[in-house]
């Protein structure tokens, strides 16, 4: 099964050039994901996991951001060597994107159904009417009721729910390839979370796009993603499908993430949820050696000196930890 | 929409009459007696109570204050104690020379403020940002009587490019419809009078302009910028948006939103009578005209035109309400 992989990331760099010296947001970053597969990237806030996407659909903002190295294949184009114009026939139309807030993604003058039938009109040329009608069955399609009526909505009259959905049919308007989705169900209620990535998983299975779902929690990503990246302090430490990484995880960030999972286990079995101490590295100011090891349990006097390489351990997974070389 | 138009017109009429027994109190606590001024100094003591008596001044404030309401509701402003005219007919005089320069000057405050805004907001820190600032705050702290007089120097005196001031040309005929130069000599198709009309507003038009477009241009480009930070921007750049459409149609219409109310206050600024500029110009608008009321202590002129003014601030308030219903439409209407 040599499947061509529908979008390669190898070696991304992306830095931000400020006042206060230079933000490493991403180093070296590489990954793939195949056609109608989700690819799920986890980690604390400001680990590179938005930068990342962003990278991907260029839209960094530049300056102070710049792709300082890398090459990201999408669909067999090398996007970074794209001019502005034909990048911005990829955005919205092969690559589309779904953000964290849904309160504040759509814009607050335009009734829902323009905003959706704008992409529509930009990439496919329909008329203004023919799009109205793919904004409703879209809107159908999300799960909102009574669509018809909806697309003359405007963004306040519609729940945080509602507006995400409104998201997603935005970005699936155009029938995209890939989906990135920046931490979708984040701002949500937990109830509306669960409707939202069952919904996501569905539009996937029927529609064949592949998504990255980025997100700081890993109970998300247990329930929708095969393969699995976990970030910390923009690099990548940790590189799995999601069954192993689950049964066997093993970079000690990881590990973390996961006792800091509440569980609903016996009450016996209860104990109190572990944190992981500490705090993501400033990017400015990045440790030496292993940039997780002042917060690590099992760090050596080796990790405060070299940073280990992203290497399969044990035959099985890419994870940077000492632990596991020599 | 039509009900919230009605609603917003009928909160006027409380608002006018509070504002009618404000400016009615002001005038007669002025000091100076206007029998005195009619009559002058030397006047004896029984033509002065007999002037008072006709003018109406020796009853009760409440009683005096009846008869102006009672004639206000009628259209009636009284007489101007000057000139013994109507004082409505003056304003309808003087009043369209001061509506057609102010429009004019919002106009082009409007096209050029918030162009230069939105050009400094998009391309922040470049050249243009910061010269277009530069200027504008020029625009805001230059005394306009001394632009007024400098392009009058330049364009009118050196170059003889532009008539030096008044209205119209002594030579030119034109049949007062509305007394909006402009719109009369369009409706009649008086191509000789427009041209003539025109080009005695422009440089009273583009002095008036300089204030109200420096305001329009810094508060454009501060509203596009944060505007221009928000999510919904960056979910329009994802769609594949050109810049183009990104700022005119997305970022454009919600920073429009305190633009609006800038520009309709400056805008009544300019109704009210731009002094200076009329004097300067020679153009026979309100604000001379109020001004002369006011040093010849004619109460009723200055009392009607006040309350000509106070009714503009309140209408163009109401407009901005309105155009804020349609520009944003999280406003209930």
């Amino acid at each position: 099964m040599t499947q061509q992989p529908l979008l390669t990331v190898d070696g991304l760099s992306t830095y931000f050039y400020t006042d206060r010296g230079v933000a490493k947001a991403v180093c070296d970053v590489s990954y793939d994901i195949n056609p109608g597969e989700t690819l799920g990237v986890v980690g604390e806030s400001g680990c590179g996991k938005s930068v990342t996407s962003l990278s991907v659909m260029r839209l960094i903002p530049e300056p102070p951001g710049k792709i300082v190295s890398g090459k990201i294949t999408f669909d067999g184009q090398d996007l970074l060597s794209l001019n502005e114009r034909q990048m911005r026939k990829i955005r919205g139309n092969k690559i589309s994107m779904i953000f964290q807030e849904p309160m504040t993604s759509l814009n607050p003058v335009f009734r829902v159904g323009d905003q959706i039938a704008e992409a529509i009109i930009l990439h496919e040329g329909l008329s203004h009417k023919a799009a109205l009608e793919r904004a409703v069955d879209l809107l159908k399609q999300v799960g909102i009721p009574s669509p018809e009526s909806r697309v003359y909505d405007y963004p306040h009259q519609m729940s945080g729910g509602m507006r995400q959905r409104v998201m997603i049919a935005m970005a699936l308007a155009c029938k995209p390839k890939l989906i990135i989705a920046d931490e979708p169900t984040t701002a949500l209620d937990v109830t509306i979370q669960a409707q939202i990535l069952e919904l996501m998983d569905k539009l996937r299975e029927e529609t064949g796009t592949a998504i990255q779902l980025i997100t700081h929690d890993l109970g998300v990503i247990a329930e929708t993603a095969q393969k699995v990246l976990v970030m910390y302090a923009g690099r990548v430490v940790e590189q799995a499908d999601v069954k192993d990484l689950f049964t066997n995880p093993m970079h000690p960030y990881t590990r973390g993430l996961m006792r800091s999972i509440p569980g609903l286990g016996e009450q016996e079995e209860r104990e109190r949820l572990e944190t992981i101490p500490g705090v993501v590295p400033s990017l400015l100011n990045l440790p030496k050696g292993c940039r997780f090891h002042d917060r690590c349990r099992h760090a050596m006097e080796r990790c405060a000196l070299e940073e280990p390489e992203l290497k399969i351990a044990d035959g099985k997974h890419p994870v940077r930890c000492w632990l596991y070389q020599e | 929409m039509l009900y919230f138009i009605l609603k917003k017109l009928a909160q006027v009429i409380p608002t006018l009459l509070g504002l009618s027994v404000l400016i009615f109190l002001m005038i007669h606590m002025v000091p100076g007696d206007p029998a005195e001024m009619m009559l002058g100094e030397r006047a004896n003591e029984n033509s002065l109570r007999e002037l008072r008596h006709q003018l109406g001044l020796d009853q009760p404030l409440y009683v005096q204050y009846g008869k102006f309401m009672g004639r206000l509701v009628q259209g009636d402003l009284g007489r101007a104690l000057r000139t013994n005219e109507k004082i409505t007919k003056e304003i309808k005089e003087h009043f369209p020379a001061t509506l057609e320069l102010s429009m004019v000057a919002i106009i082009i405050a409007i096209v050029l403020g918030m162009l230069a805004g939105i050009i400094s907001a998009t391309k922040q820190y470049s050249i243009f940002d910061y010269g277009s600032m530069l200027l504008s705050l020029v625009g805001v702290s230059m005394p306009i009587f001394w632009l007024g007089l400098v392009l009058m120097i330049i364009f009118s005196i050196k170059l003889a490019w532009l008539p030096l001031s008044g209205r119209l040309s002594y030579d030119i005929v034109l049949e007062p419809i509305t007394n909006l130069y402009l719109v009369d000599s369009l409706l009649q198709g008086n191509w000789a009078a427009f041209k003539d009309a025109l080009w005695h507003i422009i440089m009273p038009a583009i002095t008036l302009s300089t204030v109200p477009m420096a305001i329009i241009a810094r508060m454009t480009r501060s509203s596009m910028l944060e505007v221009l930070r928000q999510d919904y921007i960056r979910t329009a750049k994802a769609k594949g948006l050109a810049p183009r459409i990104i700022h005119y149609k997305h970022a454009l219409r919600n920073a429009l939103i305190p633009v609006v109310t800038i520009i309709g206050l400056q805008f009544s600024i300019l109704l009210g009578g731009a002094i200076l500029t009329e004097t300067i110009f020679a153009w026979p608008g309100i604000g001379s005209w109020l001004l002369n009321a006011v040093y010849a202590r004619d109460f009723n002129a200055v009392q009607g035109g006040t309350m000509l003014i106070a009714l503009v601030f309140v209408l163009i308030n109401v407009l901005v309400d309105i155009t804020y219903a349609w520009i944003n439409p999280r406003i209930k209407v």
